[in-house]
């Protein structure tokens, strides 16, 4: 049954994972801030949400789900359906995917080819607009998109030259194999204490995804930020 | 060197079947259909060519071998593995196979039928032909086309023959050959690995120093993975840190009985004159893992830790030993026993990370695990009313086909193959898109 409206708009992030979940919600969260936006989680049970409101008073709800590890890609459109579209029916909903175009190509991956694409198509009559922050990289491609901050964290040299690895995730592990063998790179939530003390502003401005978007539908355009 | 395919039948229920072999390879099909089957055939064929020609003699009339099912009894035990290595040079991949025939109630049988020693400077193409075992003759290089003479009993390989001939060029491959070695863990609990025995048995003198794939000592084999080859000590170190977030250190070491033990011990192997009457002796030094979690207030023995967490330092263990030593294939029936989905995933990424070029054949039933896997590395269980067991996977042209037949279900990869298994109706559909 449809809930009484209470927001003006609606994000929707499917993400590929728990680390790609909490990357977001704390990019989310930093760039609010960083433009003066007022944000608060909300707690309504079925995940991590936000509403975060614009200068100009336009509210925005914003509903992050991932592909988790029992769930399936079908699943993620069953929420999107339910959890966004028919609970918030009044409010128009722009979708965001989160993933990376090559994870199929990975030796041990729950993905398939055409994946996103179907997700795409399920979710389509519901959604204004699909956006895709993807590309052939990986979320720890990503968050080493601010290599010196990834180094600050862990304690490593400045000149640590990037070791070798097929996707962002095999780098990372090899980082913070550097450090120490018992702290290993962790994903999902263990991995917030990184993401927090990354340089959002340097990944916004060289990820190859378009992050730019994401930011606008929290902080509104440019007119409308501090 | 890395094996490419292998190709087993005639084993028990097993009828002919090929793999193509890279990573992780994974076999699915409900209950007693012949997964272990076809991870033992390989096995025992592995032992095969390795053995003497005496034993081949037995081995060829193992009953626990012996195709049961009355499509397959008079099917011959059939053999063959490709492989590649660089190494080789012009002679880089190579294919060798051989078939005996089992012993049979009338007598007759018990004798190796046919081997074949192929070998092509590509993968693909022509292979040319070493060996023609019905005619006794084998060929020495590929600079010659005339064929030598060879003589061989009936339980006798060529491969043991002409490894002895110096000047064939095509020795390197034949030693490669004899080297291939199946490691199987079949253990569902590992448990025991982690209380060994004080005692072993005398003079067991080669065993004092080497690393053990699936010792019944798993500190011991750890230990000796840490003196022998401590970066692949590390990795698996790295490994279990990765997976238990809790676990903040972890040591192997060797310990020794307490002096009442011992005591106690030594007077059991004696007779009441004070002779020592069995062909045991106490070990001198025992080993043990031990864990510093940060949810305990002390550090606590392996064995103390679940079921699942044990099976998890085992299945690592064995991996990296596997790899470290050049083990080309390795087989593990059930990995997801005792482990939680939630673990599956990350599990899977370690032992790919870990395997280097080790091929890793495993069973499961678990539509969890399988999601992680791609349709290439996923041999099914062909539907079949007559006991026959043959795995194949997927045909490449279907596999979209079958993604999007899961995705109208609202079901993953993995979950909709294991429903298709499940039901009549499945499997019919299973039927349709398998290969061959």
């Amino acid at each position: 049954m449809a809930e009484e409206k209470t927001y003006d708009i609606g994000e929707a992030l499917i993400v590929e994972g728990s680390t790609e979940k909490v990357f977001y919600s704390e990019f989310i969260e930093n760039r609010a801030l960083a433009n003066g936006v007022s944000i608060a989680k909300v707690a309504d049970g079925d995940g991590t949400n936000y509403v975060a409101t614009r200068h100009d008073g336009t509210s925005v709800l914003v509903k992050l789900n991932n592909v988790g590890t029992i769930t399936q890609m079908t699943n993620s459109a069953e929420w999107f359906h339910r959890s966004c579209a028919s609970r918030y029916a009044d409010i128009p909903w722009t979708v965001f995917l989160g993933y990376d175009t090559d994870a199929y190509n990975s030796n041990i991956t729950k993905f398939h080819e055409g994946d996103w694409a179907r997700l795409r198509n399920d979710i389509e009559p519901k959604a204004v607009a699909i956006i895709d922050l993807a590309a052939k990289a990986d979320i720890e491609d990503i968050m080493l998109c601010n290599y010196t901050g990834v180094l600050s964290f862990l304690g490593l040299p400045s000149n640590t030259e990037m070791p070798y690895g097929r996707k962002g995730k095999a780098r990372m592990k090899k980082l913070h194999k550097m450090v120490a063998l018992n702290k290993p790179y962790h994903e999902g939530d263990k991995a917030r204490p990184l993401v927090r003390a990354l340089d959002m502003d340097e990944i916004l401005r060289t990820a190859p995804i378009p992050l730019g978007m994401l930011e606008a539908t929290i902080v509104g355009s440019s007119e409308n930020r501090m | 060197m890395k094996l490419l395919s292998l190709t087993v039948g005639g084993f028990r229920n097993v009828a002919e079947t090929t793999i193509e072999l890279g990573g992780i390879t994974a076999f699915v099909s409900p209950n007693n259909y012949g997964k272990s089957n076809l991870l033992k055939a390989i096995e025992f064929a592995t032992i095969f060519i390795n053995e003497s020609p005496k034993i081949r003699s037995v081995m060829m009339g193992y009953a626990g071998g012996i195709p049961l099912v009355p499509e397959l009894a008079k099917e011959d035990f059939r053999f063959q593995v490709e492989f590649e290595d660089p190494d080789l040079g012009e002679y880089r991949f190579v294919r060798y196979g051989f078939s005996f025939s089992w012993r049979r109630d009338d007598g007759t049988g018990q004798v190796i039928t046919d081997e074949t020693i192929e070998i092509n400077p590509q993968r693909g193409g022509r292979w040319t032909n070493y060996l023609r075992r019905d005619k006794g003759k084998y060929k020495k290089s590929h600079d010659t086309r005339s064929f030598r003479t060879i003589q061989l009993d009936s339980n006798q390989l060529a491969i043991d023959v002409l490894t002895a001939i110096e000047d064939i060029d095509i020795n390197p491959a034949i030693k490669i050959i004899k080297e291939i070695g199946f490691m199987l863990c079949a253990s569902i609990d590992a448990s025991s690995r982690f209380r060994p025995t004080p005692l072993e048995i005398k003079d067991d003198a080669e065993g004092e120093k080497m690393v053990a794939f699936d010792d019944e000592d798993l500190p011991r084999a750890m230990y000796r993975l840490k003196v022998n080859h401590k970066e692949r000590y590390d990795d698996l170190l790295s490994a279990l840190f990765t997976l238990f977030p809790e676990f903040e250190d972890i040591s192997v070491n060797p310990y020794e009985l307490k002096k009442e033990e011992y005591d106690v011990l030594e007077k059991t192997l004696k007779t009441p004159d004070g002779e020592e009457d069995v062909p045991f002796r106490i070990r001198d030094e025992l080993y043990r893992m031990t864990v510093r979690s940060s949810n305990l207030n002390q550090t606590v023995n392996i064995n103390m830790m679940s079921m699942g967490t044990q099976r998890i330092v085992w299945l690592l263990t064995n991996v990296i030993i596997a790899e470290a030593y050049d083990a080309q294939c390795i087989g593990i029936e059930e990995v997801e026993t005792s482990i939680h989905p939630k673990m599956l995933g990350e599990l899977l990424e370690l032992l790919d990370e870990n395997i280097g070029e080790t091929s890793l054949l495993i069973t499961s039933h678990s539509p969890f695990l399988i999601q992680y896997l791609k349709p290439q590395q996923i041999y099914i269980g062909e539907p079949s009313e007559n006991g026959i067991a043959r795995f194949k996977r997927i045909r490449e042209d279907e596999v979209e086909k079958v993604n999007s037949f899961a995705h109208d279900r609202g079901l993953g990869f993995g979950e909709y193959l294991f429903e298709l298994m499940s039901s009549d109706d499945g499997s019919a559909i299973l039927a349709s898109v398998l290969e061959g």
